[in-house]
């Protein structure tokens, strides 16, 4: 899978999660600062994460991830490690 | 004589309530269970034997030598006690002879030994001790109890306030009875401590049982206490009605309706919500209308999930047993004998919430959720506790991460079930 297509299913999961629109989610948005995550959505964001790519993160490392370009890349990352969908 | 407390390999039949503590600091009644068997026998040099990964933690809770070799040399008499043993004998019947004292199911409660005996058995441990202490020394059923399951502790407490009252809790009002504070009942069932406070439009019942008042609690206008019960250091009541065989642990901050439950220490439990027959370990935030249910619809005996397994209790009143650092949201409904882990958070659902929540979990959109990770955890933990001017240690953290990683696979395979049974 590509970063593209990652992106753009991020994108999707982060509008559902969190109540935002599609086109106002860039790679540079901030999760907490620009698109309102509190603790309970950034649960809800890493559960959707590994549902939407059947992957699993580790939290800590998960919750470090500050940006929707940073998801991107981490879930890349991830999906490379794992060999999710 | 020297006493030696020492965990028998059962300690994980009470987890969560042992996750982070020695069997031996589990609370029944007003005191502990060490504390018990300390002012047993005060001139005794006490020693504890516990798991070799709770050894600094336990230190420090406990300020007595911890799994240290003096506790099985030779030089000295023994009297080996169980660590989750209440012992209900005067001190003198424990040292008269050589024997082992049992449970009527055979259980090892606590053996004397005289230091001649101890090297010639040449134990490893106080574990291996009384193993060997079981096979060669005389055994006799006492009656002495042995706490074996969570349930136990909520069963002797309100019999085991009254024991610690007279052993420990003279009658008397040190600190301020206000004069348009109710008492019921014979005031030698009364204990005030120094510096505590009953304000005005409390009603304090001893009718049924002692009233313990701990140093420097606060009792505030329209609070109802009925015996036994056991208010601790510096806990405060705002508005609440705590019901007979209650204990509430130091530094609590305790609203609403509580019967038959014991509150560790440093939990808060401030608003309206009942909780019956449980034990909520320390740091535990409960919030408003948090309730639990302790008796089933059809009466019939509740089962408790012990480390995931479901186990009959035998009884028909049981609540919930709730891990150290546990947050619920507002309006959390508990099942009957539930069982949360530690450093969970509990974000109240539609309906009443799983039984059996492993540690480290969040319960969010009902289903079970990884939750923010250990760091995140921790962090929260450090908040709660510098609010009451208390610190995590580093022993502490280093136990933490030790049942993070213990506890995993439990919670991998509740949040990988949930995620199967409501997928997103």
């Amino acid at each position: 899978m590509d970063k593209e297509e990652i992106l753009e299913r991020v994108c999707d999961v982060v509008s559902d999660v969190l109540g935002v629109n599609v086109q106002d989610i860039t790679p540079e948005s901030r999760f907490v600062e620009d698109l309102g995550a509190e603790s309970i959505q950034s649960v809800e964001l890493v559960a959707a994460f590994e549902e939407e790519f059947e992957i699993e993160m580790e939290e800590d490392a998960a919750l470090r991830v500050q940006t929707v370009g940073k998801a991107v890349d981490f879930i890349a990352e991830v999906l490379a490690e794992q060999g999710g969908e | 004589m020297k006493v030696v407390l020492f965990e028998d390999e059962r300690f994980h039949l009470l987890f969560p309530l042992t996750y982070l503590r020695p069997v031996s600091e589990l609370r029944c009644g007003a005191l502990g269970l060490r504390q018990k068997v300390q002012r047993k026998f005060p001139r005794c040099a006490l020693h504890l034997e516990t798991r070799e990964v709770l050894r600094d933690v336990a230190a420090e809770l406990c300020g007595c030598p911890v799994n240290d070799p003096a506790r099985i040399r030779p030089d000295d008499d023994v009297l080996l006690v169980n660590a989750a043993a209440i012992l209900t004998g005067p001190a003198e019947s424990y040292d008269r002879r050589e024997q082992v004292g049992a449970t009527a199911d055979g259980d090892f409660i606590w053996a004397f030994l005289k230091a001649q005996t101890v090297g010639k058995l040449g134990a490893g441990s106080a574990r291996e001790l009384a193993l060997l202490a079981a096979q060669r020394l005389p055994a006799e059923a006492v009656a002495d109890v042995l706490i074996k399951y969570p349930w136990d502790l909520i069963v002797r407490n309100a019999g085991e306030i009254r024991n610690d009252f007279a052993a420990a809790y003279p009658p008397q009002v040190r600190g301020k009875l206000d004069a348009q504070a109710a008492v019921c009942g014979d005031a030698s069932n009364l204990h005030v401590g120094a510096g505590a406070e009953v304000q005005p439009w409390t009603f304090i019942d001893c009718r049924e049982g002692p009233v313990i008042i701990a140093d420097g609690a606060l009792v505030r206008a329209h609070s109802s206490i009925q015996g036994p019960a056991f208010i601790g250091e510096r806990a405060q009541l705002f508005e609440a009605y705590i019901r007979e065989g209650t204990s509430i642990g130091p530094v609590c901050r305790v609203g609403g309706e509580i019967e038959e439950s014991i509150i560790h220490g440093h939990s808060n439990k401030y608003h309206t919500g009942f909780l019956g027959h449980s034990y909520v370990g320390e740091w535990v935030n409960l919030g408003a209308h948090t309730v639990n249910s302790d008796l089933k619809n059809d009466y019939s005996t509740v089962t408790v999930y012990l480390n995931g397994t479901p186990t009959d209790t035998g009884s028909m009143k049981v609540g919930s047993f709730i891990g150290d650092h546990t947050k619920t949201s507002i309006g959390t409904l508990l099942n009957t004998g539930s069982v949360v882990g530690i450093m969970c958070n509990l974000v109240a659902g539609a309906s009443v919430l799983p039984k059996y929540i492993p540690s480290f979990c969040w319960y969010l959109d009902s289903r079970i959720s990884k939750g923010l990770g250990l760091e995140q955890a921790l962090q929260t933990a450090r908040a709660a506790m510098a609010r009451r001017g208390a610190h995590l240690t580093d022993a502490m953290v280093a136990l933490m991460r030790y049942t993070e990683e213990l506890t995993r696979p439990q919670k991998m395979e509740k949040v990988r079930r949930d995620r199967r049974r409501a997928p997103r």
